[in-house]
């Protein structure tokens, strides 16, 4: 008897081992949307090998191998995703972190991960969670692959994470001890919207300051690439005042990239967003319309932007809910107005733009990463799906009908 | 499954009479036939003896001769070498370390160790003579480790291993490091120019024990490990299966455990995989609050899920040795070695099996009362 329950898990032991994964593909669709010009309608093609865009064209190829679809569309790129946003991913004993680095606390084994990619999110942007003001270094990774950082790397410290608002301030707690020092260092925390914003401006004045006068400065490395606009500033602001502040603090201090995400209420200040040239990440859609930070979130925000020459991309900022995830906000925009091509380009070839990655993903164009979305229907309609995915060549999600 | 419990219960009450006036009459050497012997190394002999002076072990094997008119004992079961334990916080709950210090690199867990514990009393009676005493979880360095045998009497390494952890529990909201991020900076400015202990681990004299609980923690402790060539083991890892590749290029052990009932498969399939990938590998025991069978659990519920027989052995024994650093003195029964042995009255993978008479340095510790 005991025998038998061996045999067993040497059969369960070995169907776990890791198997050489396929890479090269051929997929035919109706309609290829490439994210770089027209769409290739009425039959189309991609053409995959060892991960790689070989070529897109019309008209067929590939035999019975071929992965079939209705469309495809490059793969989704999320500039707020929340994976591994525990506590522990943040260093929170000094509310600026200028180099504390989310590739040394990032969770490639969360399952999260999978859900992402299986939803069409094949790139994602992970940053320190916004407990402190000034969080540390984003790490820009594919959702899915080995889980280790040189297989999964799209551009390592990509950003350097703030937040303005009430979410720092929300992670303080009152100190409750009479007399003594604090408890923690969550007593010590700005505590007000004001305080908040007052750290961040104390701290890049500090690290000029200290550039100035040649003295060191932690994480002084930092704060020059941002100040040079070799590396994007990526702050969370949700209600206006805090998108006017984010925008002030780019005036303020030259910074040449500056991505504001979860601006839920950018569509009230489309001109002064314009004219500081800030990009901007927008939350999911909610129903109910009052967004994180009680800002107002409405259905045209993204249109408001988009007329406004403003450039911005969609994201699921981590949304666990599944309406929330990435792939269902381009409807949402559309149905507040926004045409279906920025509404592609919103998912793609801007956030790609956003963070200086646009080289390897976010159009299908021969020699880009075979990051591929495949859809039942027209992409982004309610009553399509997401069937295929593909990361680096990699099927994460098969389109093929299982026998 | 368990060919010895019918000729274990056979095992003759004049046997341990004789054993007892041997002790009084301060024999210092001594013979003892078993039926099997597991040599701890993962090796087994049939109806062999053991030979044993001044506590040590003389020879071993089938073919040792046993002189006329010397005291043997006669043994229907099974012998093997005492049982050593990885990692361990037996006698110093609440003592192993200080949460409100992030960093005790020159901390000596070695100035908390009480002989007279009753926990280690305990675990002997369970069959582990020696035991690796490791500092606190709730430190990014806890500092060293120091090895025991768990009858009092002898410290068999006051610094044996510098422990580090990558676990939360090292990450407090009312000191720094808060976040995996600080505690990684405060482990690399370490070696950046390093001193005390640190310069000792750098230069593989001094092995790193590294706390390690979900797999993303995993690949950390291996990727600095591997990044500064450090060697030692980790300690948790729980499906670290997931990452062995890796973990088998870094050379490192994995001490596993404690686990119970509620162990999911998943978790005890790991240490299946790590023997099968010939990845080093030991217990640790239980720690101090929960007075069960210390190691023997953990294995016996790895080997229902498929963990090769002699590798479970090996790791109770002479792997275990190897990991703590004191195969020198234990751990295998071969000549020079300590004599700590226990006479089973089965196979101690069997948990129906228990330990008759348990021998330190070749004196009886503890025997059962029958």
């Amino acid at each position: 008897m005991i025998s038998v329950g061996w045999t067993l898990l040497a059969l369960t032991t070995s169907a776990a081992l890791p198997q050489e994964e396929e890479t090269t593909w051929v997929i035919r669709a109706q309609t290829v949307y490439t994210a770089a010009g027209d769409p290739i309608e009425d039959g189309a093609f991609i053409e995959v090998e060892d991960g790689i865009i070989e070529g897109v064209g019309s008209g067929s190829r590939g035999g019975d191998g071929a992965l079939e679809c209705f469309a495809v569309t490059p793969g989704l790129i999320d500039l707020s995703v929340r994976i591994a946003s525990s506590r522990w991913s943040v260093e929170e004993s000094d509310e600026v972190q200028l180099a504390a680095r989310m590739a040394d606390a990032v969770d490639l084994f969360s399952y999260r991960w999978g859900r992402e990619a299986r939803s069409g999110v094949t790139s994602a942007l992970v940053s320190p969670p916004d407990n402190n003001v000034l969080g540390g270094l984003g790490i820009a990774l594919k959702t899915a692959g080995e889980p280790t950082l040189e297989a999964r790397l799209l551009r390592d410290d990509a950003v350097l994470r703030g937040s303005f608002g009430d979410y720092p301030a929300r992670h303080s707690t009152p100190n409750r001890l009479a007399v003594g020092p604090p408890r923690d260092f969550r007593t010590r925390r700005p505590a007000t919207r004001m305080a908040t914003e007052w750290v961040m401006r104390d701290a890049f004045y500090k690290g000029i300051a200290a550039k100035r006068s040649g003295t060191a400065y932690d994480g002084a490395e930092v704060l020059e690439s941002v100040l040079s606009g070799e590396r994007p500033m990526i702050v969370q602001a949700w209600a206006t005042q805090d998108i006017r502040t984010a925008a002030f603090f780019k005036a303020e201090f030259s910074i040449p990239r500056m991505i504001i995400d979860g601006a839920a209420e950018a569509w009230r200040e489309p001109e002064l967003l314009r004219s500081s040239g800030a990009s901007v990440v927008l939350p999911p859609m909610v129903f109910g319309q009052r967004a994180r930070d009680n800002a107002f979130y409405t259905l045209s925000c993204a249109k408001t932007l988009h007329d406004a020459g403003i450039p911005f991309a969609l994201s699921g900022h981590g949304a666990e809910r599944s309406d929330e995830r990435l792939a269902y906000q381009p409807a949402h925009a559309m149905r507040g107005g926004l045409p279906f091509e920025a509404a592609l380009e919103a998912v793609t070839m801007a956030p790609a733009r956003m963070i200086g990655v646009e080289d390897r993903v976010g159009s299908i164009e021969a020699g880009k990463d075979a990051d591929l979305v495949l859809w039942s229907g027209r992409p982004f309609e309610p009553s399509s799906r997401v069937v295929g995915v593909l990361v680096s060549g990699r099927l994460v999600l098969d389109p093929r009908p299982t026998e | 499954m368990k060919p010895w419990n019918t000729l274990a219960l056979a095992l003759a009450a004049t046997f341990l009479s004789e054993v007892a006036e041997g002790q009084k009459a301060g024999v210092d050497e001594f013979y003892v036939r078993s039926a099997r012997i597991y040599l701890g190394d993962g090796r087994e002999v049939e109806d062999g003896v053991l030979y044993v002076r001044d506590g040590v072990i003389q020879s071993v094997g089938r073919g040792v001769a046993v002189p006329s008119g010397k005291r043997t004992l006669q043994h229907d079961g099974v012998l093997t070498p005492g049982i050593i334990s990885c990692a361990s916080n037996l006698g110093l709950a609440g003592e192993s370390g200080d949460s409100a210090r992030a960093d005790l690199s020159e901390g000596r867990l070695a100035d908390a160790y009480q002989p007279s514990h009753t926990d280690y009393a305990h675990a002997l009676e369970f069959g582990v003579t020696t035991t690796v005493l490791t500092p606190s979880i709730s430190s990014v360095v806890g500092g060293s480790a120091v090895v025991v045998k768990t009858d009092g009497s002898e410290v068999l390494d006051r610094d044996s291993h510098l422990v580090v952890s990558f676990s939360t529990p090292a990450l407090q909201a009312d000191r720094a490091p808060t976040g995996y991020a600080g505690a990684l900076a405060l482990l690399e400015e370490h070696l950046a120019s390093p001193t005390g202990v640190w310069a000792e681990a750098e230069a593989g004299r001094l092995p790193l024990m590294m706390h390690a609980g979900p797999r993303h923690e995993v690949a950390r402790a291996i990727a600095f490990a591997t990044q500064h060539g450090l060697q030692g083991s980790l300690i948790g890892a729980a499906w670290a299966d997931d990452v062995l590749e890796s973990l088998r290029a870094s050379g490192l052990s994995v001490v596993v455990g404690p686990f119970r009932t509620g162990t999911s498969p998943r978790t005890l399939d790991t240490v299946v995989s790590l023997a099968e990938a010939g990845i080093p590998f030991a217990f640790a025991a239980e720690d101090s609050r929960v007075p069960t069978d210390p190691v023997r659990f953990s294995v016996a519920l790895c080997v229902r899920r498929g963990l090769d027989e002699s590798a479970a052995r090996k790791a109770l024994f002479g792997g275990a040795a190897l990991i703590a650093g004191v195969a020198d003195r234990v751990g295998t029964l071969e000549r020079g070695k300590d004599a700590d042995f226990i006479l089973w009255d089965g196979d101690p993978l069997d948990l129906t099996s228990s330990p008759r008479a348990i021998y330190v340095k070749g004196r009886l510790v503890t025997q059962e009362k029958h």
